[in-house]
């Protein structure tokens, strides 16, 4: 986190996004070095992705492997235009690691409410961070449970049913808690 | 529970709710299908897509093991059996194989939607694999924006505690010139001075070498070469 701030907070990286940009369009059309110079700068991020939502090591490199092997084959598809080369590639491997995670089916101990607080609660330096960032603006003006609860299906990868079970509440106050907030969120970041 | 929803939010809302990432598999099949259909609708998933991106930013970065990439590379490109290839463009030889006159005006077709895409990135053409010796990748580089801007992504961690990293190009003629220092662990974009544009080419070789913490003070240099490479076109 800290490290990705440092990055993104000096100005001479910002062209990072072209670069990542045109190295996996050049794997849509099939260039192999483009896709290993892609897996090497990109890997260490992917990875911390499917680590969150898949706790067993061994299982996130599987899902790791997934994730890359359809960055591949879904190359082609990239559109600059729509979004950046590492929010595509991370959006793939998330899916991919909720899907492995709802496929384990666990019952793991309760604890994500204490490592995602909602807004409110979030350490002083990372709060200057994150006020330019719109999200969490515009999550500031929901009611405390709709952001507690958007944040932790963002962030723990459930099914409206597995977190309503987890977090001990009716399934549909749970869903209307977060439908009502993603509306809200939506009229506020103009989608 | 759809019932307080007025019906117009409804599309809205399961694109919102897939983002989030809390439908079932078959609804996310669901809203992968109306995404397809509907280019507003994918505009519109790509934005959500956008914003929750920040909050990916909040995970960890953690070095995947070395083995993860050989898996990969075992999957897509294994020899034993045909490897799954990428969804391909006009450039791909397959589709002029095939035989029937529709295929090839399919094929066709398919490359005139491609050619009149609308260019979406002012695309550096060029990149460098800086390699060490051993083989594995110490930096990739790219050309970016008006062709005279290097961006040097270093691939580990790089570590150089008591000195600097100087890049360097070398010319025709075989000699070094000194594009600039790299900072540890963070890209840089390094500006070619106008006298050595005309050197960025494919088959230059940009090399990075130790040097004390100020730079090569030479000019030429005086550490070991800790990763080199030739520059490629894509």
């Amino acid at each position: 986190m800290t490290s990705r701030s440092a990055v993104s907070a000096t100005p001479e990286t910002h062209p990072e996004p072209v670069a990542l940009s045109v190295l996996l369009q050049a794997c849509g059309q099939g260039n192999r070095l483009a896709f290993e110079t892609l897996y090497r700068v990109t890997s260490s991020r992917l990875f911390g992705v499917c680590l969150q939502y898949v706790g067993d090591r061994a299982e996130a490199e599987e899902v790791l492997q997934e994730a890359y092997t359809a960055i591949w084959l879904k190359a082609g598809t990239f559109d600059a235009t729509l979004s950046s080369a590492l929010t595509w590639m991370a959006t793939l491997a998330r899916h991919k690691a909720i899907d492995r995670r709802r496929a384990q089916r666990r019952h793991e101990p309760l604890d994500s409410l204490a490592e995602w607080p909602a807004t409110q609660s979030v350490a002083e330096d990372f709060e200057a961070h994150r006020q330019r960032r719109q999200i969490d603006l515009c999550l500031k003006t929901l009611g405390k449970d709709q952001q507690t609860y958007i944040r932790v299906a963002f962030f723990e990868g459930y099914s409206y049913a597995e977190l309503a079970a987890r977090h001990r509440i009716a399934l549909g106050t749970m869903k209307s808690w977060i439908r009502r907030g993603l509306l809200q969120l939506r009229a506020c970041l103009g989608l | 529970m759809n019932d307080d929803i007025p019906p117009n939010d409804r599309h809205a809302l399961l694109i919102a709710e897939y983002a989030l990432g809390v439908l079932s598999a078959e609804e996310r099949l669901e809203v992968e299908e109306l995404v397809r259909r509907e280019p507003a609708y994918q505009a519109q998933l790509a934005a959500w897509q956008r914003h929750f991106a920040d909050w990916l930013d909040e995970f960890p970065i953690v070095e995947p093991p070395a083995h993860v990439w050989h898996g990969i590379q075992q999957r897509l490109f294994s020899t034993e059996q045909p490897a799954p290839e990428p969804t391909r463009r006009w450039n791909d030889p397959r589709p002029w194989r095939w035989t029937t006159g529709l295929a090839l005006a399919a094929a066709l077709v398919l490359a005139l939607i491609v050619l009149l895409r609308p260019v979406q990135v002012a695309a550096p053409a060029l990149l460098a694999r800086l390699e060490q010796s051993n083989g594995s990748l110490a930096f990739s580089v790219t050309l970016q924006g008006n062709g005279r801007q290097l961006l040097f992504v270093p691939a580990g961690k790089p570590d150089w505690p008591d000195g600097s990293a100087e890049a360097w190009i070398i010319t025709a003629d075989g000699k070094p010139h000194s594009l600039g220092l790299l900072q540890d662990a963070t890209a840089v974009t390094l500006t070619v001075p106008a006298g050595l544009a005309p050197a960025l080419t494919p088959g230059a070789v940009l090399a990075v070498s130790l040097e004390p913490r100020t730079g090569s003070p030479t000019g030429a240099p005086t550490g070991p070469v800790i990763a080199q490479g030739k520059i490629i076109a894509l």
